[in-house]
């Protein structure tokens, strides 16, 4: 699977004709992870299938959005993805008067990606796991709280009942790891 | 603050929990264009999107793949072998007819029995749910020209939900339960239609614990319904 190159181009391509062959392509690509991730955040089997729905068909009336010179479709379809689920999982009340909330303001940020070198996602994903492993109990569930439940780090503080400063102290170590796993050799 | 001073909130601000004063400032050096940061978030989005990885894999059913092709038409494939084409086609023109003709028949057929066992099926659940030791019945709408009815709701979380004189809906559309709890987003429990008398059942076997629940709501959704309502409920059942 790669990231923003010639696969993903080629599928930008065809969602821009208006090709389902594209969405299909799209879909078998990246809709078991996209599943999978909807199952984690809703624990819900026929919620994360109609979010799955929804977000390809998102991808599909929004594929003049993308750029297949520059663009890559996996890291905006995963964002896109956490972003709904998150909304699902977060606003209660506030949905019966708007479907959606407005993307994230990452969201023009991640259509423009332009990849610097030919990563490949499932290896990102595949490094992110395995460092993901090794992290500590603490590490893990912080970076749990805030990436599958949009937890902020006071609320995570709340919830682990650990000062705010080790919860950062925490979430910080955990991102360094899973940055050096991705890019190895880069320190900041 | 400046870009060393940055570099340990990128991804924190790509996973959305950069108190707002670190992130106001990314969002100043983006607005104007920071090729530094620009790079730099788009290294943490793809790290955090690696993220989704972290959960279980699973796969989706096929009937989503399916569903999801049949909402934007399928790929029509073109090829060359037109006059190959038209000629099986005479030849098999015939018995095709007869194929569709016996397989709607079949097919009718079997959709009739589908729809009776649904019904059956449906029926036996809320024969079972009604049973059940501790159910509890909430009674809305008094008046005959609104909405009115029953909601059946059990411990164990299973819930009827009978009534008539719901509003007129379109012919692609449907009413949706939803189960509204004390904390939390709304949780669908199922999708139904008023039959021509304008009376309706729809029986959700959900595990709830009810007592967290505050109430129930009817909304207006696509006929597959919808994970999270679309529109303004026109039904609130409280359940407190």
């Amino acid at each position: 699977m790669r990231l923003g190159e010639s696969g993903d181009a080629d599928l930008i391509n065809k969602l821009q004709r208006r090709d389902p062959d594209g969405l299909t392509a799209a879909y078998d690509r990246y809709g078991p992870m996209v599943y999978s991730l909807f199952l984690r955040m809703t624990q819900d089997q026929s919620t994360a299938e109609d979010l799955v729905q929804e977000l390809f068909l998102r991808v599909w009336n929004r594929s003049r959005d993308f750029n297949a010179e520059k663009g890559t479709l996996g890291v905006w379809i995963l964002s896109v993805a956490r972003n709904m689920g998150l909304d699902f999982v977060r606003s209660a009340r506030a949905r019966f008067k708007t479907r959606m909330q407005p993307l994230d303001k990452t969201d023009d940020l991640y259509l423009s990606y332009k990849p610097k070198e030919p990563e490949l996602l499932i290896d990102s994903a595949r490094l992110v796991r395995e460092a993901f492993a090794n992290l500590t109990a603490d590490q893990k569930r912080v970076l749990e709280l805030a990436y599958f439940e949009g937890f902020s780090q006071s609320e995570i503080a709340a919830q682990l009942n650990a000062p705010l400063g080790t919860v950062k102290s925490w979430m910080r170590a955990a991102l360094e790891r899973l940055r050096t796993a991705v890019r190895p050799g880069e320190t900041r | 603050m400046t870009h060393s001073d940055m570099d340990e909130f990128y991804e924190l601000y790509a996973l959305g929990v950069l108190e707002s004063e670190a992130a106001a400032q990314i969002d100043e050096h983006v607005a104007d264009g920071c090729a530094y940061c620009l790079e730099h978030l788009q290294d943490a989005a793809l790290l955090t999107s690696s993220m989704a990885a972290l959960a279980e894999p699973r796969k989706p059913d096929r009937n989503v793949r399916k569903r999801l092709l049949d909402s934007v038409g399928r790929p029509q494939r073109s090829h060359n072998l037109w006059f190959a084409v038209a000629a099986l086609s005479a030849a098999c023109f015939a018995l095709a007819v007869y194929s569709f003709w016996a397989a709607g028949a079949v097919r009718s057929l079997r959709n009739q029995i589908g729809a009776v066992e649904d019904e059956r099926n449906e029926l036996r659940s809320a024969v079972e749910i009604l049973s059940q030791p501790g159910t509890r019945t909430v009674q809305f709408g008094v008046a005959e020209n609104v909405p009115h009815g029953r909601a059946f709701v059990t411990p164990r979380g299973g819930i009827v939900f009978v009534g008539s004189q719901l509003p007129g809906i379109a012919a692609d559309r449907a009413f949706e339960l939803w189960l509204i709890p004390k904390q939390g987003a709304p949780r669908p429990a199922g999708v139904f239609r008023p039959n021509e008398r304008g009376n309706f059942v729809n029986v959700a076997q959900r595990s709830v614990n009810v007592s967290d629940l505050q109430a129930l709501a009817v909304s207006v959704e696509p006929l597959q319904g919808s994970p999270a309502p679309t529109t303004t409920p026109i039904l609130i059942v409280p359940l407190a």
